[in-house]
């Protein structure tokens, strides 16, 4: 009978053994970490059936294609257009964006800056030190020349205990600074993008909801949105106030108009909500930046075709009443 | 004595002044009057359509369709429809080909061609061999994929403008 009847293995090998034994499940195809997370469901763990959302084809209706001229070499971006008004997606129609805005190139060393700059530009430092002047307690001399102690001349001094700080921080210092609005405007699109990229883009009918809506749990269920942050951006003529008064205690969903639009705020939240009619008006504005003349001196609005502007004013010869203003002196 | 006189003559004044009654003053002009209605004005924008005319459009419009290519000053319009390449050079905002030549420091000549799009490294090859009889030494060249950008060394804008209109681009 023999005591020991393993084989000798050295150390070395006995570990790669170990190591080889332990992560030999890594390599079969059915294999998902445990730690993977998908818009903040783990299959694993949820236990929720993953719907398939159907490929877009040619033949599907295009409820909204792009106001601005796309670039030669760049496809209008195609996605299902989803209904706040409908409980389950129905995959009728489709809506057209613009490569500008949703496939620009993803640079994230000016995504970084434009984050940075959104959260530094606006802080100020209060800290602020007391110097040996500032101490309070006077200029009195510690004490005279003497045996056996160290030259004093003020107890104030930044060597001496409960002393001034001589290069300490010295009032209010604002971080204030300003970025090239090309960058800033880059970062926008490239965040735009990565929401895109990665399917964190809904585009939505319309913000303006009636009373008669099914229930708003029942349609983040079904859309697997439970707990995930979204945030809507609408346009200003829409009246959002039966949403707001959903919405209200809600922790994860936000609403925005669009002239709030920022890095920060896309980045901060799972879900990108887009809704259709404020589309029109960003790519308007995106590729008037893009394609503007610089400015010669400061910025100004004295142009025939301003964004949002109006400067083609009718002038109607036949009312003889006189235009502009009439006051009292 | 002097001082009798004085008072003599106050006293005479005041009595002269007491007597008489100050008459109002003409009215001279409505805005030194506030008892009267105030003035009505009006402010007319009709001229404004003569400033109309001559406001300048915000945006940089598209070229005009000219009747043969090079034009006079050696500018050549992209082609209607995007080449058959791996690769896809757009045009700057201001309808010019996206080549600079820069001078970095301590004498360095360099070429930059942006806004590439699609395999860079596959125009990269070709500008290389592009450039390769006008340079004494290998043409040295660096992709920068993050900028979508190629760097040359020496200046090489004119050779490069020209292999690019041939392309389409």
């Amino acid at each position: 009978m023999k005591l020991c009847s393993r084989k000798f293995v050295s150390p070395a090998r006995f570990l790669l053994q170990s190591i080889q034994n332990r992560n030999s499940h890594v390599n079969s195809e059915d294999f998902i970490p445990p730690n993977l997370v998908m818009a903040k469901i783990n299959p694993l763990l949820h236990n929720v059936t993953i719907q398939e959302v159907p490929k877009i084809s040619d033949k599907i209706l295009v409820s909204r294609h792009c106001v601005e001229k796309v670039p030669k070499h760049k496809n209008a971006i195609s996605v299902w257009l989803d209904n706040l008004m409908h409980a389950r997606p129905q995959y009728n129609s489709v809506v057209q964006l613009h490569p500008v805005l949703f496939d620009a190139h993803p640079r994230m060393d000016i995504l970084h800056s434009v984050v940075r700059w959104q959260q530094e530009y606006r802080e100020v430092d209060y800290s602020w030190s007391r110097t040996r002047a500032e101490i309070g307690r006077g200029k009195k001399k510690p004490w005279h020349k003497r045996d056996w102690k160290s030259k004093t001349w003020s107890s104030n001094s930044p060597l001496w205990m409960k002393g001034g700080i001589s290069q300490g921080p010295r009032g209010p210092r604002a971080s204030f600074y300003e970025l090239n609005p090309n960058t800033l405007l880059d970062g926008l699109l490239i965040a735009l993008s990565i929401k895109h990229i990665q399917n964190d883009l809904i585009i939505i009918e319309s913000a303006q909801i009636s009373q008669d809506m099914p229930n708003f749990d029942e349609y983040l269920e079904n859309r697997n949105l439970s707990e995930t942050s979204m945030l809507l951006v609408h346009a200003e003529n829409e009246n959002i106030s039966y949403l707001e008064q959903l919405v209200e205690d809600s922790k994860f969903f936000n609403i925005l108009p669009l002239y709030g639009l920022n890095v920060c705020s896309i980045l901060k939240h799972d879900k990108l909500v887009l809704s259709r009619y404020m589309l029109d008006e960003l790519e308007h504005k995106v590729l008037w930046h893009k394609t503007r003349y610089p400015w010669l001196g400061s910025p100004h609005n004295f142009y025939l075709d301003m964004p949002g502007q109006d400067n083609a004013q009718s002038v109607d010869t036949d009312n003889p009443e006189p235009i502009g203003e009439t006051g009292h002196m | 004595m002097r001082i009798q006189q004085v008072f003599r003559i106050c006293n005479s004044c005041r009595h002269i002044l007491k007597s008489k009654v100050i008459q109002p003053l003409p009215q001279v002009s409505q805005a030194l009057s506030y008892t009267t209605e105030p003035t009505r004005y009006t402010v007319s924008y009709e001229d404004f359509k003569h400033v109309q005319d001559i406001l300048p459009p915000s945006r940089i419009p598209e070229p005009p369709t000219h009747d043969s290519y090079p034009t006079p000053s050696g500018w050549v319009a992209p082609s209607e429809e995007a080449p058959d390449l791996p690769y896809f050079i757009s045009r700057t905002k201001f309808h010019v080909l996206p080549i600079v030549e820069k001078e970095k420091p301590r004498d360095q000549p360099v070429t930059v061609v942006f806004y590439i799009d699609g395999d860079i490294w596959a125009l990269e090859k070709e500008l290389k061999e592009l450039i390769r009889p006008y340079v004494e030494f290998d043409p040295a060249t660096r992709v920068h994929e993050v900028t979508r950008s190629i760097i040359l060394k020496g200046h090489h804008a004119q050779v490069i403008e020209k292999f690019l209109y041939a392309k389409g681009f």
